[in-house]
């Protein structure tokens, strides 16, 4: 009877830590591309004929969104949760996952708010000089760095289960 | 295949043939024109004239009028169409053909004095409506506008009032006396309009009831007739400015067929004004002028023959640049690196003196953005849409490079995915028999030989012997840059060390790896240390005494730390590569589950399978393009490359929309 709590106990703290990636990953975009899409508003409004490059430097912080729910989707293929075949985790695979999901979530939580700041000064170049948008796209990619190797990490853990 | 070699010259010419020399110089675009503005005796900058400011004026109004028609110009139809825009091919003799028949003035005029009307019809549309919505709700007020507010005993005023203020105030209003009259109350959309008449001695007591039931006190226009005719009249008249705004608009329509006409002067316009704008840099005696700038070395002399051939009074000589005065920086490449220049553009010029990261880059950029894809669908998809555009659509010179660019990443894309089995997200059991083979006894896509899901570590070790790779490279190319064209001691001291150490590291982990033969670790150690003693020596030669010298140079061993983190920098390409897989995986699991659905099910699947892979294919070709030019700029050009380099603005031709035929 404890072994079967404790066996459903692993998956819970497998599918908690994808969740964790999920959202925090997904806060962390929300916040950064609504931060770069104020600051593109008032840019198109100005220069409509920007919007395209606008767009683009908005959606630079959306990646880390991705990352977290990638990091999800990989609990959920691994634990067989999609295919509806759940296995069997102890616990310790739990936690295994649960620790595993966190550099992912926690990483993408802060890179996609802060790369979301400066997609938003990045709009402030292509304001003034709409050539420049390649190194405002650096710029910003400079920050997502750290949420590629939280992603990293995240995959690999989650992969070894 | 480099940066362009320049030369500075100095043009002394007679100042009549100036006009004839710079029109020849600005339609070959080959001269970098510099400040020559050294003030000696007898000489002067040279001002703009008058023909100068005229040519500014031509420009702003063909500018205007170029704008204001566009507004009315037929839509475009087709892509070609579209992607052409405002363009306009054209020869130069054509242009001044043009010129010659065509008034343009006339049509500016024509332009300014239709727009003119538009402007005063709208801004009075907008005051007639206005009077409209203030009116409306005075529509069943009976007495004449002309009507006098005020007769000796008596006189009216007009209130607004919210409905449920209402009651309230006409109890209170009509208790105050008989002699306070209600007119008209309409109510109109939540409000109550009063018309209220009453004798001069309350007018004390209605302001005051006004003013506490928070009314609004407003003045009625004074015209002759009622509210209802003035209503009409408005209407009329706003009937009367849509037929005359029609009217002007199918005006402006018809102007705007001469578009092309204008646009094609504009641009020669804007040629002669920036021709003019050049005389500014120009020094000038009574009856000389001086042009002083960059020219590539190469084809001076043609230029010089060239010259000659429209006149004989001048003088062409190559003087040296001033003090601490750089050459202008052009960039020049064959046909199969061109593309890459838009890498090169993202971050700038390199320095005049400095490598041109171009050559440098091109396989290594290709093969990262092809690793971060690391899907063979979508490589094709990528090569055949490029394909298509480069070979049926004519676009826009600056676009063709960065299409070009990912055409080649669509191939790399395609190369790479066979490498790694990425086929759309596909596993291998899902994929069709054809794409597939048994290896190992397990089901894997033909020509696989890495596997990132699965055996993660042997693509990170790859990416990391690229980033390796890379490093090495881009330390033994600023060495030899260096030595070949700077500084040979400097470069032997300073650069070699570090290429020696980094080429023994690497040597050393080929050993651990078991890549070389193990016999070898012995002699490759002892090279190590010696290579360390070599960086302790040389690297603080620059400090004053021989503590100093130890220390810095003892400190100067950090920067392996910078190295070290610059080859990890490259685990990125693993997870890049991973992103896309797992992308597309999410998709066709979403998709498959979709498929469930019944009846609909399959229509949705389909419409998530395209619409998801276009996505995954959107998103991380953004990135990839973006991950792997940082990973040239920050890690790569960090090891050679200060960049900043001015770039080489020829006195040319300019054009906003016309594309000279040759």
């Amino acid at each position: 009877m404890e072994d079967v709590v404790i066996s459903q106990w692993g998956l819970a703290l497998a599918v908690l830590g994808g969740a964790v990636a999920v959202f925090l990953g997904g806060i962390g975009s929300a916040i950064g591309v609504g931060l770069a899409g104020q600051a593109g508003a008032g840019v198109t409004a100005e220069k409509p004929e920007l919007f395209g490059k606008v767009l683009v430097l908005e959606a630079l912080p959306a990646t880390q969104g991705i990352y977290g729910f990638l990091v999800g989707f990989l609990v959920l293929l691994n634990t067989g949760l999609i295919g509806g075949d759940p296995s069997t985790l102890s616990l310790s695979q739990g936690f295994l996952v649960f620790f595993g999901c966190l550099p992912a979530g926690i990483s993408c939580l802060f890179s996609g708010m802060h790369q979301g700041k400066v997609s938003a000064a990045g709009m402030g170049m292509i304001a003034k000089d709409a050539s420049t948008m390649g190194k405002a796209m650096v710029l910003s990619a400079m920050v997502e760095t750290y949420a590629v190797l939280g992603f990293l990490i995240s995959a690999l853990i989650v992969f070894s289960l | 295949m480099a940066i362009v070699s320049m030369q500075k010259i100095n043009l002394f010419v007679h100042k009549e043939d100036k006009p004839k020399v710079v029109a020849y110089l600005q339609g070959k675009g080959i001269l970098h024109v510099t400040d020559s503005a050294v003030e000696q005796e007898g000489c002067c900058a040279l001002d703009m004239d008058d023909e100068g400011r005229q040519l500014e004026v031509d420009v702003a109004q063909l500018d205007f009028a170029v704008k204001f028609l566009a507004k009315y110009e037929a839509p475009k139809k087709g892509i070609q169409a579209k992607i052409d825009g405002s363009a306009v091919d054209t020869h130069f003799s054509e242009i001044e053909e043009v010129l010659k028949k065509f008034e343009f003035k006339d049509v500016v005029s024509r332009c300014e004095s239709v727009e003119e009307q538009l402007v005063n019809l709208h801004n009075e549309e907008k005051a007639l409506n206005a009077d409209q919505e203030k009116l409306s709700p005075w529509r069943h007020l009976q007495s004449n506008l002309n009507a006098p507010r005020k007769t000796e005993t008596v006189f009216s005023t007009f209130a607004v009032l919210p409905v449920k203020d209402w009651e309230a105030f006409k109890t209170e209003l009509l208790n105050l006396s008989p002699l306070v009259i209600l007119e008209c109350d309409n109510i109109y959309s939540g409000k109550v309009y009063a018309h209220i008449v009453a004798d001069h001695s309350f007018a004390s007591d209605i302001s005051g009831l006004i003013a506490t039931h928070k009314a609004e006190q407003v003045d009625l226009p004074e015209a002759n007739g009622t509210i209802h005719d003035e209503l009409d009249r408005l209407e009329k008249r706003l009937k009367e400015i849509k037929d005359r705004q029609g009217q002007l608009q199918e005006a402006a329509q018809e102007l705007s067929k001469d578009l092309p006409k204008l646009r094609m002067i504009y641009d020669y316009m804007n040629w002669k004004s920036i021709q003019k704008q050049a005389r500014k840099k120009f020094v000038g005696t009574q009856s000389t002028v001086l042009i002083s700038g960059w020219m590539p070395k190469e084809g001076l002399e043609k230029i010089r023959e060239e010259i000659s051939g429209i006149t004989k009074s001048f003088e062409l000589s190559e003087v040296e640049p001033n003090e601490g005065e750089s050459a202008p920086v052009l960039l020049k490449h064959g046909r199969f690196l061109k593309p890459f220049r838009a890498v090169t553009d993202v971050y700038g010029l390199p320095l005049y003196h400095e490598a041109d990261p171009t050559p440098y880059l091109a396989v290594f950029f290709i093969v990262y953005f092809g690793m971060c894809l690391t899907d063979a669908g979508y490589g094709l998809i990528m090569f055949i849409t490029t394909w298509s555009v480069l070979r049926y659509l004519k676009i826009p010179k600056g676009m063709e490079n960065l299409v070009r660019l990912l055409m080649y990443g669509g191939i790399l894309t395609f190369i790479m995915g066979i490498l790694f089995g990425g086929w759309f997200g596909l596993t291998p059991e899902q994929a069709p028999s054809f794409l597939t083979t048994v290896k190992d006894g397990s089901l894997v896509f033909r020509g696989q030989t890495f596997d990132a899901l699965n055996n993660a570590m042997q693509v990170l070790i790859l990416s990391l012997v690229l980033g390796l790779a890379q490093t090495l490279f881009g330390v033994w190319l600023n060495f030899v840059h260096n030595f070949r064209n700077i500084n040979k001691k400097d470069a032997v001291l300073d650069n070699l060390p570090w290429a020696i150490i980094l080429t023994f590291i690497s040597l050393f982990i080929m050993v651990a790896a078991g890549v070389l033969p193990e016999s070898l670790k012995g002699i490759i150690t002892y090279l190590l240390y010696g290579s360390v003693a070599l960086i302790v020596l040389t690297q603080g030669r620059k400090s004053k005494n021989i503590v100093g010298k130890f220390f810095s140079g003892l400190l100067s061993l950090y920067d392996l730390v910078g190295y070290m983190s610059d080859v990890l920098s490259y685990s990125r390409l693993l997870a890049l590569g991973l992103a896309t897989a797992i992308i597309g995986m999410a998709v066709n699991t979403i998709a498959a589950l979709a498929n469930g659905i019944p009846y609909i099910g399959i229509l949705v699947a389909i419409v998530i399978l395209i619409g998801g892979h276009i996505f995954n294919l959107g998103i991380n070709a953004l990135g990839s393009f973006i991950h792997s030019g940082r990973l040239q700029f920050v890690e790569f050009f960090g090891k050679f490359l200060e960049g900043g380099g001015s770039p080489f603005e020829p006195l040319s031709r300019e054009s906003k929309f016309v594309r000279l035929k040759k």
